[in-house]
C-alpha cells in the first residue's frame, strides 16, 4: 500500500518515536508505543484467522486497545465497522444480518448476542514484533463501514476505501492547517465519521490526539487541555453550548490557548458563532460541512469572513460542489434559485454496503447528492436552507422519523403515529422529535410509559421528547401524513402554554 | 412543596425516573438519559429552581442523586 495512515503512522514511528500519539481514557501512546500496540492487534488477528475482506464490528470504546484493532484490521484488509458503546442491540443485530462479521471487540465486561465478543484486552497478550503480511490490500479496496441513519428508516452502511480515507485526511489537514506539533482534544464518539476523520487526520499528520469522554466531566476537560498543552478542539455545536453554559458564558476560561476550534455534525446558530468569536478573538473557528458518504468537504473559516456568517463556506482543495435540481440536472443557483446540494471529489463514498439501488439514488450528477437544500453565492459561497426530507438531525446525529416511528408502532396501544422535529427549547442539541399519537379506543397509558418503550429499543437521541396523544393525524389527499400541519398543532400549543 | 420533594420532581422529570428507581440512588452510569446533555440539563433545572450556581468542579463531582444532595447541602439547600 502506498501512503497509507497506517504507513505514515510507521514513518512518525520512526521520524519522532517518544512523541504523544494518542491520550485515550486508559493511557497514553508514544507513536512507537502505537506502532507496537497495532503490531500485537495484527498478529491477534491474524491468529483469528482475520483476511483481507473480513468484517469485524468494534464497539468504539475510547481505549488504546481500539485505535490498535482498527489500524490492525486495515494492514490485513479487514474492513471496520465502528458502533456505538451503548449501540441498542436491535441496531447491532441489523448489522450483524447485513455485513455478517467475523467478531466484534468490546470492553471487558460486555457480551453482546448473536456474535462472537472480544474483548480489546485480550490483544496485549500477543508480540509486537512486525509480522510478515501477505495481504493484498489496495486503495480502492474497502477499509471501513460506517452506519448512518438515512431516510429509508434502516441505518445504511456506508463503504469507505482505504482512498476515501487518506483524501479525507488531506482535505481537513489542509483546511485546518494543521501542524505537526498540534494537540487537538477531540471528545467526539470514536463511531461518528466526524471523530474518525480527525482521530486519522491527527495520525495521517503525526499530530497528538488527547480523547476525552463527551462533555459531562468539564473539570476533567478543562485539566486535559491544560495537561497536554490543547491547541485545538473539534466538537459539535450542542457540546460547545454545554461549555457556554458551565462557564456561566466565559468558554473562554476553558478554551483561550486554541490555535483553532474545528465545529461540525451540525448546523450552529448564529447567537453561538458571535458569542465564540468574541470571546477568542484569536481563534480560527472554522465550521465543517460534509456527510459520512462525502467526508468533510466544505470549509467555513468564520474570523475571514464575518460578512458571510450564514455561510457554510467553500469546498476545500479537490473537492467541488454542485446545486441540481429535481431532476437531477445540474442548475445555475442563486438566492432565488435553490437545488439540492451535490459534493463531488475524491472523498465521495463508493456506495453503500450490499445496496446499489440506494447507492444509485444518491450518486448522481458525478457526486453523492446530500439531502440539503442550497445555493452558492456570486463570490462561491455556500448557504443552506433547508432539508430536502425529513431526516432530524439531534445535536449533530441523523435520525429518521420513519424508524422512530416504526418502533413505536410495535406497540399494541398504538393506532398511528408520527415523529416530527422541533427546536429543543434548552437550545443545546438543536433539534429534537417529539411524537403525535393516536390511540386505541378506551385504552389507557401510564406517565412516560412510550418513551420508556421507546427507550429499550432505540438510541436515547432517537427517543422523543414529548409525545402527545391526538385523535387521528392529519393526512393529505394522497393519504400521506401531512407533518407540517402537526408542526402547526405543536407551534399553537406552544404558544397556548406559553400564555 | 419541600426541597426534597423538588429535587426529587427534578431528577424523575429530567431523566424519566420512577420513584422506586430513585430509592436505589441511580448513578450517571445507570441512568440511561444521563448523558452530557442530560448533566446540563439537570443542573439548568437545579439552578433555575433553588436560585443557585454550580460550579463546575460540583458539576463534575455530581456523579450520582445522592451526591447531588451534598452538593445542594453545600449551598444551603436541605434536600435530606
Amino acid at each position: 500500500m502506498n501512503h497509507t495512515i497506517e504507513k505514515m503512522i510507521t514513518r512518525h514511528a520512526e521520524n519522532t518515536p517518544d512523541k504523544l500519539a494518542i491520550a485515550a481514557t486508559n493511557g497514553n501512546l508514544t507513536y512507537t508505543e502505537l506502532v507496537a500496540l497495532i503490531n500485537k492487534a495484527v498478529c491477534f488477528l491474524k491468529d483469528m484467522g482475520i483476511k483481507k475482506s473480513d468484517r469485524v464490528v468494534l464497539s468504539a470504546v475510547p481505549i488504546k486497545e481500539y485505535f490498535a484493532v482498527y489500524f490492525g484490521l486495515h494492514i490485513l484488509g479487514g474492513i471496520c465497522i465502528p458502533a456505538a458503546v451503548n449501540a441498542k442491540q436491535e441496531l447491532l443485530d441489523h448489522i450483524i444480518k447485513s455485513t455478517d462479521p467475523k467478531c466484534i471487540f468490546v470492553n471487558e465486561d460486555l457480551e453482546c448476542n448473536n456474535i462472537e465478543s472480544i474483548a480489546y484486552s485480550e490483544i496485549n497478550d500477543y508480540s509486537d514484533v512486525e509480522s510478515p503480511i501477505d495481504a493484498d490490500v489496495h486503495m480502492s479496496d474497502a477499509a471501513d463501514i460506517i452506519y448512518t441513519t438515512g431516510t429509508t428508516g434502516l441505518a445504511k452502511g456506508v463503504v469507505l476505501t482505504h482512498e476515501i480515507l487518506e483524501a479525507g485526511a488531506h482535505n481537513i489537514i489542509s483546511a485546518v492547517d494543521m501542524q505537526e506539533n498540534e494537540v487537538i482534544l477531540a471528545p467526539l464518539p470514536l463511531n461518528h465519521s466526524n471523530a474518525l476523520g480527525t482521530m486519522r487526520a491527527f495520525m495521517y499528520k503525526g499530530a497528538s490526539l488527547i480523547i476525552h469522554n463527551g462533555f459531562t466531566n468539564i473539570k476533567n476537560m478543562e485539566e486535559r487541555i491544560n495537561k497536554y498543552g490543547c491547541t485545538a478542539f473539534s466538537g459539535a455545536p450542542s457540546g460547545l453550548k454545554i461549555l457556554d453554559r458551565a462557564t456561566r458564558g466565559h468558554i473562554e476560561q476553558i478554551l483561550k490557548n486554541m490555535r483553532y476550534i474545528e465545529i461540525g455534525t451540525a448546523p450552529m446558530d448564529m447567537e453561538l458563532k458571535k458569542k465564540i468569536m468574541q470571546a477568542l478573538p484569536h481563534t480560527r473557528l472554522l465550521i465543517n460541512y460534509g456527510a459520512t458518504e462525502a467526508h468533510r468537504a466544505v470549509y467555513m473559516d468564520l474570523n475571514t469572513h464575518p460578512d458571510k456568517l450564514k455561510s457554510i463556506g467553500k469546498p476545500v482543495k479537490n473537492m467541488q460542489v454542485k446545486i441540481i435540481d429535481e431532476n437531477n440536472q445540474v442548475i445555475q443557483s442563486s438566492e432565488n434559485n435553490i437545488g439540492r446540494l451535490v459534493i463531488c471529489g475524491k472523498t465521495c463514498m463508493k456506495g453503500y454496503w450490499n445496496d446499489p439501488k440506494l447507492s444509485e439514488k444518491v450518486l448522481v450528477a458525478g457526486g453523492l447528492a446530500t439531502s440539503d437544500l442550497a445555493y452558492i453565492d456570486k463570490d462561491g459561497f455556500i448557504f443552506l436552507v433547508g432539508r430536502a426530507n425529513d431526516v432530524i438531525n439531534v445535536g449533530g446525529k441523523k435520525v429518521s422519523p420513519f424508524e422512530i416511528e416504526d418502533t413505536l408502532m410495535t406497540n399494541e396501544k398504538i393506532i398511528d403515529c408520527a415523529c416530527i422535529p422541533v427546536k429543543d427549547k434548552n437550545s443545546i442539541l438543536g433539534n429534537v422529535p417529539i411524537m403525535f399519537v393516536v390511540l386505541k379506543k378506551e385504552v389507557k397509558t401510564e406517565k412516560n410509559e412510550f418513551k420508556n418503550y421507546l427507550l429499550k429499543k432505540l438510541e436515547t437521541y432517537k427517543v422523543p421528547i414529548e409525545f402527545i396523544e391526538i385523535e387521528e393525524l392529519p393526512k393529505n389527499y394522497v393519504g400521506k401524513i401531512d407533518r407540517e400541519q402537526l408542526k402547526n398543532i405543536w407551534e399553537n400549543r406552544c404558544k397556548q402554554n406559553d400564555k | 412543596m419541600n426541597c426534597f420533594e423538588e429535587y426529587k420532581n427534578i431528577f424523575m422529570r429530567v431523566f424519566s425516573l420512577s420513584e422506586e428507581e430513585l430509592e436505589k440512588n441511580p448513578s450517571m452510569t445507570d441512568v440511561e438519559l444521563w448523558d452530557s446533555v442530560g448533566h446540563i440539563n439537570l443542573i439548568a433545572e437545579l439552578e433555575d429552581a433553588f436560585n443557585i450556581e454550580i460550579t463546575i468542579d460540583e458539576m463534575s463531582e455530581f456523579i450520582s442523586y445522592e451526591k447531588g444532595w451534598e452538593i445542594l447541602g453545600q449551598h444551603g439547600i436541605p434536600v435530606q
